[in-house]
């Protein structure tokens, strides 16, 4: 039997393809990574913790008594900078944040605080949806849970970004979005979820969208964090899929169902949304 | 026709060089040093599907090569930006980046859970158009048992057959870039061509570009 060479195919979605390895590597570039803002901010932190230091050590030794407030004053020096310095990460790009727990960089200074707004109905989101209640924030009232925004600033400020959990069906103002996990499904060895994700609003200096990617969807089970990465060899139909990467300006909305890979004897925990402008919000796909 | 006249005929994308009126790979290589976005995309359109098939040879997987297609460019996008390309030293751009190819493709091969099948999926479940399934899943059936009946060379000799015969380099390009000489390009598939002569993989290595 003589084998013959498989006729060649031709590249799919090749513009699709250049255009996300041109995007990651500007969003890479153009935010200061989270380990380097962490040192340049330790850095700072340090140095004013010394001055302060110094500047107490002066003042004890002329009275000759401990300065019980210097301490307090202090650690208030070094808390400014470390948030001063952090807000740098390009404001229009939005990047899936990392799976560690520093994530606290990221978090520009001004970020609006994450409020709850319970969901009516699953299919009740729609692109105008955002505009309205980025014109309501006093919703926030109706969470089911703690609103974030009752968090003090101080308190914020010396935390990562807030990790909120909600019941699924619950839409979060994050900062900037809207988020929307309303549905779930299993097949095979696929979970998928139906989210949505809304504009509700720009950071600061951004352009007049923002970068939303499928990649900052992710799963809590028991074996471990799934990603969209993850292969699935036993696909099933899912009625729309959420896109893969977009550009959204205010009041727009990516919806769509996400797959995920996940053996049958795998509980899923949560529904996750992380991404670097500080939203760290969880869905319990089991209420 | 023999395979390897089939798999000519059906590339589809433009060749190298000046072709179409558009700049020289040697011109966009240049731009591309300075991590010129525009420069990177010609390029990228220009080739990817001479990689992406190239890695598919390897890998016996469309979306494996798919996945190391992607990774190529992106390594060559990363080390633009970076400042860290070195010059052009052939006509195309395509032996570069085939040679760049070959350790993509096995890191690829090597992790396949990385891969995106998702992006065919997607791609199927909003409704555009695929090849035939049932076709591509048979090309890989029968690339992986080339890659099977291949593994009886040496891992150079393999690399010349794919880049000479399978991927229509010549000679001196391929020594170029493996940065060895033309005749040990031509006495390695001499001697893969001895190998294979009694074997199903025969007529695979009778068409090649020996310029």
């Amino acid at each position: 039997m003589r084998l013959e060479l498989p006729p060649e195919r031709r590249l799919p979605n090749p513009e699709w393809m250049v255009e996300r390895i041109l995007t990651e590597r500007s969003a890479t570039a153009g935010a200061p990574p989270a380990a380097r803002t962490w040192w340049l901010s330790g850095l700072v932190a340090a140095a004013v913790l010394i001055t302060a230091a110094v500047i107490g050590w002066a003042a004890l030794v002329p009275t000759g008594r401990p300065q019980v407030g210097a301490a307090p004053e202090t650690a208030a020096a070094t808390a400014g900078p470390s948030r001063v310095g952090s807000p740098t990460a390009g404001p229009s790009e939005i990047s899936p944040a990392p799976t560690s727990a520093a994530t606290g960089p990221e978090k520009p200074a001004t970020v609006p605080p994450t409020t709850l707004v319970p969901v009516p109905t699953r299919a009740a989101s729609t692109a105008t949806e955002p505009k309205s209640s980025a014109a309501g924030p006093e919703t926030s009232a109706a969470s089911p849970t703690p609103s974030p925004a009752e968090t003090s600033t101080e308190e914020r400020s010396a935390e990562p970004p807030l990790t909120t959990t909600v019941p699924i069906g619950v839409r979060v103002q994050a900062p900037y979005l809207d988020l929307t996990a309303s549905g779930t499904m299993t097949g095979g060895d696929v979970y998928a979820i139906l989210v949505e994700t809304c504009v509700r609003s720009l950071p600061p200096n951004a352009s007049s969208e923002l970068l939303l990617s499928r990649t900052s969807w992710t799963l809590s089970t028991s074996a471990g964090t799934v990603t969209t990465d993850a292969p699935i060899t036993d696909p099933i139909t899912l009625p729309s899929a959420y896109p893969g990467e977009g550009r959204y300006g205010i009041g727009d909305c990516a919806t769509g169902w996400i797959p995920f890979a996940v053996t049958p004897d795998t509980a899923v925990l949560a529904i996750s949304y992380r991404d670097s402008l500080g939203a760290n919000v969880k869905w319990n796909p089991n209420t | 026709m023999t395979a390897l006249r089939g798999r000519v005929s059906q590339v589809v994308e433009v060749n190298v060089g000046t072709a179409g009126g558009g700049e020289s790979d040697a011109e966009l290589w240049h731009r591309l040093r300075s991590a010129d976005e525009d420069a990177f995309r010609d390029l990228f359109l220009r080739h990817s599907t001479a990689v992406y098939n190239f890695c598919f040879r390897r890998t016996a997987s469309w979306s494996v090569a798919e996945d190391a297609t992607q990774a190529t460019f992106a390594s060559l996008w990363r080390r633009a930006s970076g400042g860290d390309i070195d010059p052009l030293k052939l006509e195309s751009a395509r032996p570069a980046l085939l040679t760049m190819a070959r350790n993509e493709c096995s890191n690829a091969n090597r992790s396949r859970n990385r891969h995106l099948q998702l992006v065919d999926r997607v791609r199927a479940e909003s409704g555009e158009s695929v090849d035939n399934t049932a076709a591509w899943v048979e090309a890989e059936s029968t690339m992986a048992l080339i890659r099977q009946a291949l593994a009886v060379l040496p891992a150079n000799q393999r690399d010349v057959v794919e880049l000479v015969a399978w991927s229509g380099l010549s000679l001196a390009d391929v020594a170029t870039a493996l940065k060895i000489s033309v005749g040990t390009v031509k006495s390695r598939l001499s001697r893969a061509r001895a190998r294979l002569a009694r074997s199903e993989l025969a007529g695979l290595l009778e068409n090649h570009n020996e310029a």
